[in-house]
């Protein structure tokens, strides 16, 4: 009886042991790169598809983006062009990641290339400044480089919008009959433990986004004071309590536990269709501090992927890519170009919140956002939270 | 016996009212995917979610790594402690108890810091995942097999096994190990628990573990995270099922120390 | 003990078992544990002695040398730390890029110029450094390929020496050599040498091919016999072995208040948690109850503390969050809404409440095996001998259960003190546990500054080393009953 168990004690381990090192043997090692005259990837210039695509070959057909979750707007569709068209592996790292975290990413595998190592990310515009300062990020302009508008990329090609969007009110109409419009409504005491916001504003572009909105609101769109005003804001919202500390997402909007969240449109947008009246989603813009937000691609200056980074900017920026943004809501930089050009079709167009409110909306230079953005998250804790 | 078995039961209920309230709430709010009745379209979205499958078959991968290393560190040191060496005792002790001192969050930060780079470029394998989640399960493992040892007379059953000719082998997996079963046991499903649902160590090391597959559901879906809560909480009982009958053996085995 | 002897009798052995000769040195029983050393020592001390070493850094900074294209030619001090050098001695560079294995203090004796009060400077401003034998080098440039104007390839000039920590006679005469590798001169009208803070300098001058270009800070004076090629303002932080983290640690409010709810969070789910849990263990395993509530009661305990993180978050939401299950229950059976009357799973209190659900479990599980050695003889000689269930406990169970419920109590604490991904399913980096806030500096340096939150994890491991200095005491004591 004992040898019977002992068997298959041993069978199991032994089992397990091979298994194992084979798990082991087969991890690890990269795309092989090599061949002869890759193109240059030192003065940002643009490399033309073909040699591009030989290069992408060379490499693996590999890319890793980091903190692109699938359905952060459209880019699902974008990484299926990318798998179905072009045949590329992708390694999503950390769909979680917000802007901090992804710079910290490039960081830490800055000696590391291989599978963890992050090629492409996309980070809110605050964040572009210390990244470019860092040298984290590698130059490169894409195909359709010059109908991106200038307050979007960064003119050397280290930093370049995707997409953009506004901060929207979105409120779950089973639990609200009262739904708030404006800023100003949110601090209503029938609001108590109703609002959360997306994230944490020493660390996520849109929870800096939302404090900042709260404060254009207040100061009647002066950038200057309104990262100050915004945190007097909310400072208010916690200390009577509308504020919750959850991080708003579909869930608690569904369940109840954020009857009121504040997210960017194209986050806000495909929920309430997720939803689908299960329960109904109400999605505004507000009346008054309406921030629109970009969000911004790099390369990482250490990708193990170089090549295959840039051919995921080319996708993006592809009319394909950017109308894989407007699809989910988002806008893209190259936006007004595709509606010159009448590239965009009748039927997604119908589906986007009025244009007058992304005329009205507050778009802060760089280094305004990257002030703001230091400001905040040195202060968030002390003003608002009161520690 | 009688009194002492109504206070039992009274016990246990509350146990059992404390921990299945929230799995009950969960599955309710999961049903209510569909508007106006319950159904399980929730549960249709998660099983038919590649990334679902893919994600639990690799942390269950690495489950089953890490309780093999575990058991293979565990076991033969503490013995060896206990036998052998009990004056280094509180040093074998204070390592296993290291994860404690120093929380996941911290090794995790070590760990990449000093295994990111040439020479020791262990990084970019799941075998820096491994070692970190054998760390994790130090403790409890230590812990069990040391109580269960303690609980039994290794000096004595050792002696007597190698009085009846046994070698050290023979010693160790067919006297210690039957009789620390249930010690054993109990630290293998909280190593295997442990890494099915880890999270820390799996985010920072960027590894599609099923951890941060289900924070990244709870970002964006309503009702599938609940769904996904529920199933998995079935998927691990029922393997911890599977791995208690595996180390079930023969009912009435070889055991010495006969008790209970 | 009484045990061995009955079943030694058992075994049909009348004498006592046959004695092994006493077992030598024990220089060579100690090598059993080889493996396990080594692997701690690998994954366990490594990791965590180069977190203790690093919380005692200050912060240093990272200077960068751009071109005109903005492209960072070179930088000196990315690891955040000046590799070496000090008051008065240069920081050299000895061959390759910024890594810190690269950079070495001045090595040679007497060094170059002399400061403003006349002594000698431990380096070689406008020289080759004392170690000229290696020679940093370019990175080739493709060939053939032309070059945009303004960009130049990586360390085509170098940062090669830094006095950061000034000189002799002043820590704020600091000076910056750089290097030209390549065989062209090159004008630096263009170029930028920044450190993100104090320091933004546009450099102007020509450095010629293989040649230096010498920056003081303040005015001439640095260095006094050697003209510089330019006047720069701005200081270069020191960083080095400073208690600076310390301090900047206990003076921080918000980081104290980590601490508290951290503490507080896991004494009382270790207390509760242990206790509560005790109760179930005893009663599955020696209350009396069918075997198969054992087996359920252990494996469901087993599933129970892997439900932590997103999957626990979601299932106190649903149950005690604002819309959950019980919260509606109260709210219509007694018609209340907790949360208006201040309840909330998000401060102490509630995340104990949460933390219950893996605490409880953790506690059936360390104490099963414990409890299993309770020898029902022992109950039974105790009654025989008259005494009540009270006095079985106090004197026979409780001593003998105390080592093990001590130190799994001990386990609660450093499993709730630790805990990382529940309240980060919650809130994300938003609420205050110190775990909380080193994940936060870890994956997005929100405490910008790395050293403060090693810091933070060396005050974990304090408070932990003080509870397991409590536990070994304990184990002492109670290791008296033991023999």
């Amino acid at each position: 009886m004992t040898t019977r168990k002992l068997t298959r004690r041993e069978f199991l381990k032994l089992s397990a042991m091979a298994g194992g090192s084979a798990l082991l043997a087969s991890c690890g090692g990269g795309g092989g790169g090599g061949g002869a005259a890759l193109p240059d990837l030192t003065t940002g210039a643009n490399i033309p598809m073909d040699a591009l695509l030989a290069a992408v070959e060379a490499e693996g057909k590999v890319v890793n983006p980091i903190a692109m979750p699938r359905d952060w707007a459209g880019f699902d569709e974008i990484f299926h062009i990318l798998t179905d068209e072009y045949g590329m592996t992708l390694n999503e790292l950390s769909p979680e990641f917000g802007s901090a975290d992804e710079l910290e990413a490039i960081r830490a595998n800055r000696d590391a290339p291989g599978p963890q190592a992050p090629d492409t990310i996309d980070i809110g515009i605050g964040y572009t400044t210390t990244a470019t300062d860092e040298g984290l990020l590698a130059k490169y302009k894409v195909a359709t480089w010059d109908s991106i508008p200038a307050g979007f990329k960064h003119p050397d090609g280290f930093w370049f919008v995707h997409y953009y969007g506004v901060l929207t009110f979105e409120t779950n109409t089973n639990l609200i009959t009262n739904v708030p419009t404006d800023w100003p409504d949110l601090l209503k005491a029938e609001y108590r433990n109703m609002v959360g916001i997306a994230g944490d504003p020493t660390a996520s572009n849109e929870a800096v986004s939302t404090v900042l909105a709260a404060g254009l609101s207040r100061t009647n769109n002066d950038i200057g004071t309104a990262a100050q005003a915004g945190l007097e804001f909310w400072a208010e919202m916690n200390q009577i309590g509308n504020l919750l500390p959850v991080t708003v997402n579909a869930g608690t909007l569904a369940s109840g536990e954020t009857p009121i969240g504040i997210e960017w449109d194209y986050l806000a947008l495909p929920a309430r269709d997720t939803l689908a009246g299960n329960p109904p989603l109400e999605v505004l813009v507000p009346d008054t501090g309406i921030i629109a937000g970009p969000y911004s691609g790099g390369i990482s200056a250490f990708a193990p992927h170089p090549y295959g980074a840039r051919l995921f900017q080319e996708v993006v920026f592809s009319d394909a890519g950017q109308l894989a943004h407007l699809k989910k809501y988002a806008h893209p930089a190259r936006f007004d170009d595709m509606v010159a050009r009448g590239v965009i079709p009748a039927e997604v167009m119908a589906t986007l919140p009025p244009a007058e409110y992304y005329a009205r909306a507050t778009t802060l230079t760089v280094e305004q956002f990257a002030a703001a953005k230091e400001y905040i998250a040195a202060n968030w804790r002390s003003v608002v939270l009161g520690e | 016996m009688k009194r002492a078995n109504v206070w039992s039961w009274v016990i246990v209920f509350i146990g059992l009212v404390y921990f299945f309230l929230p799995l009950v709430a969960t599955f309710l709010f999961s049903m209510r995917a569909e508007l106006g009745h319950l159904g399980f379209s929730a549960y249709r979205y998660v099983f038919s979610d590649p990334g679902f499958a893919s994600n639990f078959g690799y942390s269950l991968r690495w489950a089953v790594l890490t309780i093999i290393a575990s058991l293979l560190l565990v076991v033969p040191t503490v013995y060896w402690v206990h036998l052998r060496v009990p004056h280094l005792r509180p040093v074998v002790e204070f390592l296993s108890l290291f994860p404690f001192v120093v929380p996941a969050v911290v090794l995790a930060f070590g760990l990449i810091k000093t295994y990111c780079c040439p020479p020791f470029a262990l990084k970019v394998s799941p075998a820096l995942l491994i070692a970190a989640y054998v760390i994790l399960s130090l403790p409890y493992m230590f812990r069990s097999v040391d109580a269960g040892l303690r609980a039994i007379d290794v000096r004595t059953l050792t002696e007597a096994a190698q009085s009846l000719g046994a070698g050290w082998i023979t010693v160790l997996f067919r006297v210690i190990f039957p009789n620390l079963r249930v010690a054993i046991l109990s630290g293998v499903f909280l190593t295997f628990a442990i890494v099915i649902g880890e999270f820390t160590f799996a985010s920072l090391f960027a590894w599609p573990a099923f951890g941060p597959y289900m924070v990244l559901m709870g970002q964006s879906r309503a009702y599938e995270p609940a769904a996904l809560s529920v199933v998995s909480f079935i998927l691990t009982w029922a393997s911890i099922g599977v791995i208690q009958w595996v180390g079930r053996g023969a009912p009435g085995g070889a055991q010495v120390a006969g008790v209970r | 003990m009484s045990a061995s002897r009955s079943r030694t009798e058992r075994l049909g052995k009348g004498d006592a078992p046959r004695a092994r000769p006493p077992v030598r040195a024990l220089s060579w029983a100690w090598l059993g544990l080889l493996p396990f050393f080594l692997f701690a020592l690998a994954f366990l001390i490594l990791p965590s002695a180069s977190i203790v070493f690093k919380s005692f850094q200050g912060l240093a900074e990272t200077v960068f040398l751009k071109d005109p294209s903005r492209d960072v030619v070179d930088s000196a001090g990315l690891s955040r730390q000046w590799a070496a050098g000090g008051r008065g001695v240069s920081m050299e560079r000895r061959g390759g890029n910024d890594a810190a294995v690269n950079w070495g203090a001045f090595a040679g004796s007497g060094g170059v110029g002399h400061d403003a009060e006349g002594n000698p400077i431990a380096g070689t401003p406008g020289e080759a450094n004392s170690i000229a034998s290696v020679t940093p080098q370019a990175s080739p440039t493709p060939d053939g390929q032309p070059r945009r104007e303004g960009s130049y390839p990586p360390r085509s000039v170098l940062i090669n020496e830094l006095a950061w920590s000034g000189t002799e006679a002043s820590a704020a005469a600091e000076w910056i050599e750089l290097f030209n590798t390549t065989t062209a001169d090159i004008d630096l009208a263009g170029w930028t040498l920044s450190d993100g803070n104090d320091i933004q300098i546009d450099l102007a001058g020509t450095i010629p091919a293989g040649g230096y270009f010498l920056l003081e800070r303040g005015d001439d004076t640095p260095i006094a016999d050697i003209p510089a090629d330019q006047i720069y303002s701005g200081a270069l932080r020191d960083g080095g072995l400073t208690l600076d983290n310390f301090t900047e640690l206990l003076s921080r409010r918000d980081l104290m208040r980590s601490y508290q709810a951290s503490i507080s969070i896991s004494l009382i789910t270790a207390l509760g948690g242990g206790l509560f849990g005790f109760l179930l263990a005893y009663a599955v395993i020696l209350g009396g109850l069918p075997k198969g509530v054992r087996t359920f009661m252990v494996t469901f305990s087993g599933v129970a503390s892997n439900f932590a993180g997103v999957p626990l978050a979601f299932a106190f939401m649903s149950t005690l969050g604002q819309m959950g299950l019980i919260t509606r229950a109260i709210n219509s059976l007694l018609d209340t809404n907790i949360y208006m009357a201040g309840f909330s799973i998000y401060n102490i209190w509630g995340l104990s409440i949460v933390y219950m659900y893996f605490q409880f479990p953790l506690m059936v599980l360390v104490m099963a095996p414990a409890l299993d050695g309770l020898r029902r003889e022992w109950r039974e000689a105790a009654e025989n001998l008259g005494g009540t269930a009270w006095q079985y406990w106090r004197h026979v169970a409780l001593p003998i259960l105390m080592p093990s419920l001590l130190g799994a109590m001990i386990l609660l604490f450093g499993n709730s003190f630790g805990a990382y991904a529940t309240a980060y399913a919650f809130a994300g980096s938003r609420i205050n546990l110190v775990t909380i806030v080193i994940g936060g500096q870890i994956t997005g340096e929100a405490l910008f500054n790395p050293g403060l939150g090693n810091a933070l994890a060396l005050g974990m491991v304090v408070v932990m080393a003080v509870c397991m200095a409590g536990y070994a005491a304990t184990q002492r004591r109670a290791a008296r009953w033991m023999r």
